[in-house]
């Protein structure tokens, strides 16, 4: 009993150990953003208290771009996420269910030749091709853009996840009589929503910290977030402060969403979705 | 040769049923996915192909065929070789910390303490910073003078480190700040994977008399490979294609000391405008990376 | 059954609330912005984030009121602005109407036609007078003997120093490299402050190193055009520069120009070599510690007295269809007479001679002074089309010499095997 308990005990000051360290530059983001700029140099650090403004902050909410740049964001984060996740589950069931049929290896290995192109060799013809098309600074052109590199995310999570069903539920489920569609949608879908919640949060992650893509094929009209906060990356100087405040604005909506997709995962998950 | 499974249902009410019909319509599922790929990436990607044999940049608007130059440049190049070494070093320490500290705080997880929900979500926070944020934070505290990282060393008694200035702490630090991000990635994956696993093969384990350590080789880790082979291939991948903070930490210094091989290709197509050049090096990086897709064979095997 | 059933209720409420949050999304959507469409009365501005960018933005309203011509301005930062003008002039499509760009990538954009030229435009203006500029600004935003770019902002490397650590350790401003790094050492050694600050950052240290190799008497290419950048004059440069880094703060190896203006203005550093272009930054007390001590003078010299010279050029892509309506917004913005009112907004000072000598702006500002000797002896970087690979090249092995990597004479050989290559390229 006592050993277990020990263990427990050390096991939660780890996590805690990691909790910290992983929140600091997170806390010192914000610290920055309340901060001037005699006070975000100053070479004795203050881990607390100081001289704290709002003036960031001001500054940032009153910014027209701002507003705008968060309007898009969550536009193409919240279609681009849907689409992906919708389209790389379909994709990942029959990866997921058949063994071969002819279009397969090719798609698997387009997965992986997709994510391991560096960004600057796709955002060049894109650029063009997007431009050619009439749909540079397009919010709908992006959204396309997101869902598309974000694919394999999709497909490789929605595997796994998938694999994990035993295929006699499905097949019970056939002798039933119920047709292709409905044992995806009314089996499938609901034993792998703890999958399906791990996907969502990382698409939306990637989808929302994207930030090459937009800074190449979108100017003012359909901005986002990340290219926003990297605006303020000026020549001359570099507005910490501002910066800061930003980027916390900019972490609210995906931690939100983190946060409560999480707790769906956890109730997927004591509803012991898969074993009897 | 295709093993064509004929086998049948009796259906309750008299009918007979071929035993998945879903693998002759396996590719309709796959019909959006193309067509998403196809736009976005297979043309792009072909364009890029094309131009990679030509000598296309952005100082000037003609461009002419010129067979294998760009490639055979490219692996004359000593900055090429340097930064795939770089990459290697980087990537490869990379992951030998974050795949084993992601299992290892995912197991930590998985125990179910009190306030697991909070530390999980504390601990995936990194992920979820603007890759601007990140690179311009960790600068800021990583400075020497001013950073509060020395800063903290200093109350501590402990000698300043040179983050960012040494050759080998601008290593590390890309290391540190990569792994920051990217264990939470690892260890929320490899925590999904665990909760998946059921409960009765380590039940009937743990009653034949097996210690934890044994649960864990041969019941958890068994079960929880499909999963891992994932996570490292896509950590694979993704560390290679590095380049955000990186560029913003270091930009590639001191030097070209923190030079990998996708910021070497940014400075090819950015920095010194030769976009053939640089698409040269992206299908080159692409067709070395294609090994993964061994990887992706293996973990579906399970 | 049951479990399955209340499942799949759930996952059609999942559907019925992603559809009507998408609903509500794209109902809320600002309409996504058409690049085609514009209407004949309007131009767009290609910005690069800059104080200069915002006081532009500052004096749009007035124009527009004036001239009833509608201003849109797009935001792009330094590192991918000039590469998305590149794209945007192969693609041709008239995107952009001004283009706000660094004076290095003159050369790229000229050379490939990108930009049109303004000297039909600048000689038939009444208000533009070009004569008030000094030889050198007139030539700044030339290449092959054509206009392509007016001056948007005119910063030569000045010297920047402390007013109150000078007087207290009785030194003087000084006139040569020499003295300069006495300067330095002794302000090292006092344990007042650091002795000074210069930018080291591979992306950037190309620009401080070839004011020193210029000012020490070499340069890139002999005449002939030969690469000289491992002659004793450079080595002689380089090894003063590696001198400086005993008497930097310890950050000043891996810093940019931004990063020696923020050492400079919240720790206590006694000199700088900075662009004169960070003067809003040094000189405002709300970001500079110590602004009411700090002034400034020309660069030291050493064998020759060359100032490099930077700053922003402003021009019309070759591409934009509406050229008249642009030139009429440059002429108006950079005049003679509406120059100091694009000051007063925030911007860099531009070198004019008429503002360079004017009273009432050197009250204000006793900095721009130094503008007029430097502009005289101003010569800006290489207009070549290769620059960003030659200086990043430069700064690469200039940094590896600097860190110790390799020795000086054997860092500027390499750099020399390479700029050999590079410079070969059209």
């Amino acid at each position: 009993m006592n050993k277990s308990k020990l263990a427990r005990f050390s096991a939660f000051i780890v996590l805690l150990f990691f909790f910290i360290g992983s929140l600091f530059p997170i806390y010192w983001t914000l610290l920055t953003s309340l901060r001037d700029r005699l006070d975000i140099f100053a070479k004795v650090p203050k881990f607390f208290g100081g001289n704290l403004t709002l003036e960031n902050y001001r500054s940032v909410i009153s910014d027209e771009t701002f507003i705008s740049s968060l309007k898009n964001s969550v536009f193409i984060t919240v279609l681009a996420t849907f689409v992906s996740v919708l389209v790389g589950s379909l994709a990942a069931y029959a990866l997921a269910r058949n063994g071969r049929f002819k279009s397969r290896r090719p798609f698997e290995s387009w997965m992986i030749l997709l994510r391991a192109l560096p960004g600057i060799v796709l955002a060049v013809p894109l650029y063009q091709m997007v431009v050619k098309l009439g749909l540079y600074d397009n919010s709908w052109a992006l959204v396309i853009c997101y869902a598309a590199i974000n694919l394999p995310y999709s497909v490789w999570l929605m595997v796994g996840f998938i694999q994990g069903i035993p295929i006699e539920i499905e097949e019970s489920a056939q002798i039933d009589g119920a047709s292709q569609f409905r044992i995806l949608t009314r089996i499938i879908l609901p034993l792998v929503r703890s999958g399906l919640g791990a996907t969502t949060i990382f698409v939306a992650m990637l989808s929302w910290n994207e930030y090459l893509l937009p800074l190449i094929l979108a100017d003012e009209g359909s901005k986002t977030l990340p290219v926003y906060v990297g605006g303020f990356v000026t020549s001359r100087t570099i507005d910490y402060g501002a910066m800061a405040a930003a980027a916390c604005l900019c972490i609210i909506p995906i931690a939100l969403v983190t946060l409560l997709v999480q707790k769906q995962l956890i109730r997927g998950l004591s509803l012991g979705a898969v074993k009897e | 040769m295709r093993s064509q499974q004929k086998q049948f249902f009796e259906r309750s009410d008299g009918r007979t049923l071929k035993k998945w019909q879903i693998r002759k319509t396996g590719w309709v599922y796959l019909i959006p996915a193309w067509l998403l790929l196809l736009a976005i990436v297979l043309v792009p990607m072909f364009f890029s192909f094309t131009s990679s044999f030509s000598d296309a940049n952005l100082m000037n608007s003609d461009s002419q065929f010129i067979g294998f130059d760009n490639y055979n440049q490219i692996f004359k190049d000593s900055l090429f070789w340097e930064a795939t070494r770089t990459t290697v070093i980087i990537s490869g320490m990379s992951l030998l910390i974050q795949i084993p500290l992601g299992f290892f705080l995912a197991v930590l997880l998985n125990m179910e303490l009190r306030g697991t929900a909070l530390l999980r979500s504390g601990i995936l926070m990194p992920l979820l910073l603007t890759p601007v944020a990140v690179g311009l934070m960790w600068r800021l505290m990583m400075n020497i003078d001013n950073g509060v990282i020395n800063g903290t060393l200093h109350m501590f008694g402990l000698p300043a480190i040179d983050w960012l200035g040494d050759r080998n702490s601008a290593i590390l630090s890309v290391i540190l700040v990569d792994s920051w991000q990217n264990t939470a990635f690892v260890m929320l994956l490899l925590l999904a994977g665990l909760q998946n696993i059921p409960a009765s093969p380590i039940e009937a384990a743990k009653v034949d008399g097996a210690s934890t350590f044994q649960v864990y080789r041969h019941v958890i880790l068994p079960l929880l490979a499909p999963v891992a082979l994932v996570v490292v291939m896509i950590r694979i991948i993704e560390s290679i294609k590095l380049f955000d903070f990186i560029y913003i930490l270091t930009s590639g210094g001191p030097g070209t000391a923190t030079q990998n091989i996708s910021l070497l290709d940014f400075r090819y197509g950015f920095t010194f405008l030769q976009t053939a050049q640089a698409a040269a090096l992206g299908i080159i990086i692409t067709l070395s990376l294609t090994p993964m897709y061994l990887l992706w064979r293996r973990a579906n095997r399970i | 059954m049951k479990a399955i059933s209340k499942r799949g209720l759930w996952s059609s409420k999942k559907l019925i609330a992603a559809v009507s949050l998408l609903t509500i999304a794209a109902l809320t959507v600002p309409g996504v912005s058409a690049t085609a469409a514009q209407k004949p009365s309007s131009i767009t501005v290609f910005l690069i984030p800059s104080p200069t960018a915002d006081a532009i933005k500052a004096r749009i309203p007035e124009f527009e009121k004036q001239s009833g011509i509608k201003v849109k301005t797009v935001d792009t930062p330094y590192d991918s602005a000039h590469q998305k003008m590149l794209l945007s002039f192969q693609s041709k499509k008239g995107s952009y109407d001004v283009v706000q760009f660094d004076n290095p990538y003159l050369a790229p954009f000229a050379s490939q036609n990108a930009l049109a030229s303004l000297d039909s435009f600048i000689k038939a203006s009444k208000t533009y007078d070009i004569k008030d500029f000094v030889k050198p600004l007139q030539e700044y935003g030339k290449y092959s003997g054509k206009t392509y770019g007016l001056n948007l902002s005119t910063e030569p490397l000045i010297l920047w120093y402390r007013t109150d650590i000078y007087s207290k350790l009785g030194l003087n401003v000084p006139k040569t490299w020499a003295q300069y790094l006495e300067n330095a050492q002794k302000i090292q050694q006092s344990g007042e402050a650091d002795g000074q600050v210069i930018a080291n950052n591979s992306s950037v240290n190309s620009w401080w190193w070839l004011q020193f190799v210029w000012s020490f008497g070499g340069d890139l290419t002999n005449a002939s055009g030969k690469v000289i950048v491992n002659n004793s004059a450079a080595v002689q440069a380089t090894n003063y520069m590696k001198s400086l880094l005993a008497v930097s703060p310890k950050s000043a190896i891996t810093a940019n120009g931004d990063d020696a203006t923020t050492l400079f203005t919240t720790q206590n550093i006694g000199q700088m070599i900075n662009y004169s272009g960070y003067a809003p930054v040094i000189l405002d007390p709300k970001t500079s510690k110590s602004a009411a001590n700090i002034a400034a003078a020309p660069i030291p010299v050493g064998k020759s007295d060359i100032t490099e010279l930077t700053g922003w050029n402003i021009g019309i892509p070759a591409d934009s269809k509406k050229k008249e309506a642009a030139w009429q917004f440059l002429d108006w913005l950079l005049s003679k007479e509406n120059t100091p009112k694009l000051m007063e907004a925030g911007a860099a000072a531009i070198g004019r001679t008429s503002i360079v000598k004017n009273p009432a702006i050197l009250k204000a500002s006793p900095y721009i002074a130094v503008l007029g000797p430097a502009s005289v002896s101003g010569r800006r970087l290489p207009a070549l089309t290769t620059w960003g690979q030659i200086s990043f090249e430069i700064g690469t092995n200039v940094q590896d010499i600097l860190t110790d990597k390799t020795t000086t004479k054997a860092g500027l050989d390499k750099l020399a095997a390479q700029l050999t290559k590079t410079m070969k390229k059209k």
